[in-house]
């Protein structure tokens, strides 16, 4: 019974997260435009909320199916054989394994990535605290290279390079680190890291592109934390400054390594200049979504019962536990 | 996955040879902090490492070599840089580090003049408003 009731979780679970992660896809481009109109500070929070939804909604209202006490409140009573209240299981120990075994697949691949991106981040924070000259709240690396970036997740480091440093003024300096501030504070590789083994059950491309949006508003996130210290000309101003920069790049950086998200900074660029028509949602409305979120999982939870009973009757493998 | 790519005791080997070139293993070994200090062994494994990887050159005098750094500090700074902007490209790193220079890509001269005079014009607009 144990592994009928495992195999039975981890198909609902995994077959959940699929169909909802496809609901998501569907109906981003409806409500795209809005999100992207919203100030990049929410719109960002927003966004990962919407792609981290369907893992959570699909891991906490199957959680929920299986919890008796949750499960009597949220599903209304009906009969099978008896009256009993109950869980729907499966009743085939094929069925069973191979949930099981799926579920297992899913789950070691999502450590493996998340072990393999820390074994790599930690391998490049080690190198680079060594060969970088910390200078107070970022580390500076002797290099021509023009290149600035925040490593880690949860204390994240900014290190700057000389070659950038000597190629800027004083306030886009300041600039660039504010931007790069916000990400340490926002914890901005965190934030991606989640949003992407959110999205894993989703093929590569399919994924990479639904989060390319998340990724240029949470630098857009950045840059207006750098703006309200500094203006929003001055940010776009410097950006172009260092586009420029990078095209007097030294000959020892790769051609193609540049080319690869020129939509970012002039879609970077032209929400600065237009950032004051950007909406930005108050506290009670940011509260609204989260109780409509939590009503909707609740909501989710007796049809998910129903849904899964009929598949499984339709499998023919139907039986149900009591609790 | 990231081809310059050095461990610790690596690192700690070409600091002590940037320091001072022409050193056997064992002044080598001498140079590393205590905290860290490894046995002979290892640190002429890591040579033997860094040798392989074209880091670092060699000379047999007597019965042991004495080995001189074959990149500087800067030098493998700028590799590792290399390796990151790689990374960055494919999609690789995105989860690890974000960086506000190397989104900032090519946009060819026209789009660039466009968002300059796009700049210029909010200029004005503000020196005006």
């Amino acid at each position: 019974m144990m592994i009928n009731s495992v195999g039975t979780f981890a198909s609902i679970w995994l077959a959940l997260w699929l169909a909802l992660s496809v609901l998501f896809v569907l109906v981003y481009p409806l409500l795209r435009p809005a999100l992207l109109n919203l100030h990049p500070r929410h719109g960002s929070t927003l966004l990962l909320a919407y792609w981290v939804l369907p893992f959570a909604a699909s891991l906490l209202s199957t959680l929920i199916l299986f919890m008796p006490p949750a499960e009597t409140l949220l599903v209304e009573a009906h009969c099978h054989e008896d009256c009993a209240s109950h869980v729907p299981l499966i009743d085939s120990a094929v069925l069973a394994w191979f949930g099981i075994v799926l579920g297992a697949v899913v789950v070691l691949g999502l450590v493996w990535r998340f072990v393999a991106t820390l074994h790599r981040s930690r391998q490049l924070h080690a190198q680079f605290d060594f060969l970088g000259r910390r200078r107070g709240a970022w580390y500076e690396m002797e290099s021509d290279c023009p290149l600035v970036f925040t490593l880690g997740w949860w204390r994240p480091r900014i290190y700057l390079s000389s070659g950038l440093r000597a190629a800027c003024s004083e306030q886009d300096l300041d600039i660039i680190l504010q931007h790069e501030r916000a990400h340490q504070e926002r914890r901005d590789n965190l934030r991606l890291l989640v949003a992407r083994l959110c999205c894993a059950i989703l093929p590569a491309p399919l994924a990479q592109r639904v989060l390319s949006d998340l990724q240029v508003v949470t630098e857009q996130a950045c840059d207006f934390r750098a703006a309200e210290r500094c203006g929003e000309v001055a940010v776009a101003e410097t950006l172009l400054k260092i586009k420029r920069l990078l095209l007097q790049r030294p000959a020892s950086l790769p051609q193609d390594a540049m080319a690869f998200a020129e939509r970012d900074v002039e879609a970077r660029i032209k929400a600065l200049l237009v950032a004051s028509s950007r909406v930005t949602l108050q506290g009670w409305q940011l509260l609204a979504l989260l109780v409509l979120g939590v009503a909707l999982l609740g909501a989710m939870v007796g049809p998910l019962h129903h849904g899964s009973e009929w598949v499984i009757d339709a499998l023919g493998a139907h039986a149900t536990l009591p609790h | 996955m990231l081809p310059n790519t050095l461990g610790e005791l690596e690192l700690g080997v070409l600091e002590a040879l940037w320091q001072e070139a022409d050193l056997d293993a064992k002044a080598i070994c001498q140079r590393i902090p205590a905290i860290r200090q490894p046995s002979l062994s290892t640190v002429q494994s890591t040579l033997e490492r860094l040798h392989r990887k074209e880091l670092v050159s060699r000379t047999k005098s007597g019965h042991a070599y004495t080995y001189a750094p074959r990149v500087s500090r800067s030098n493998l700074l700028g590799r590792l840089m290399g390796d990151i902007i790689h990374l960055l490209h494919d999609g690789k790193l995105e989860t690890i580090l974000s960086s506000f220079v190397t989104v900032a890509a090519d946009l060819d001269d026209s789009s660039l003049a466009d968002l300059e005079a796009l700049i210029a014009r909010k200029k004005q607009e503000k020196a005006l408003a």
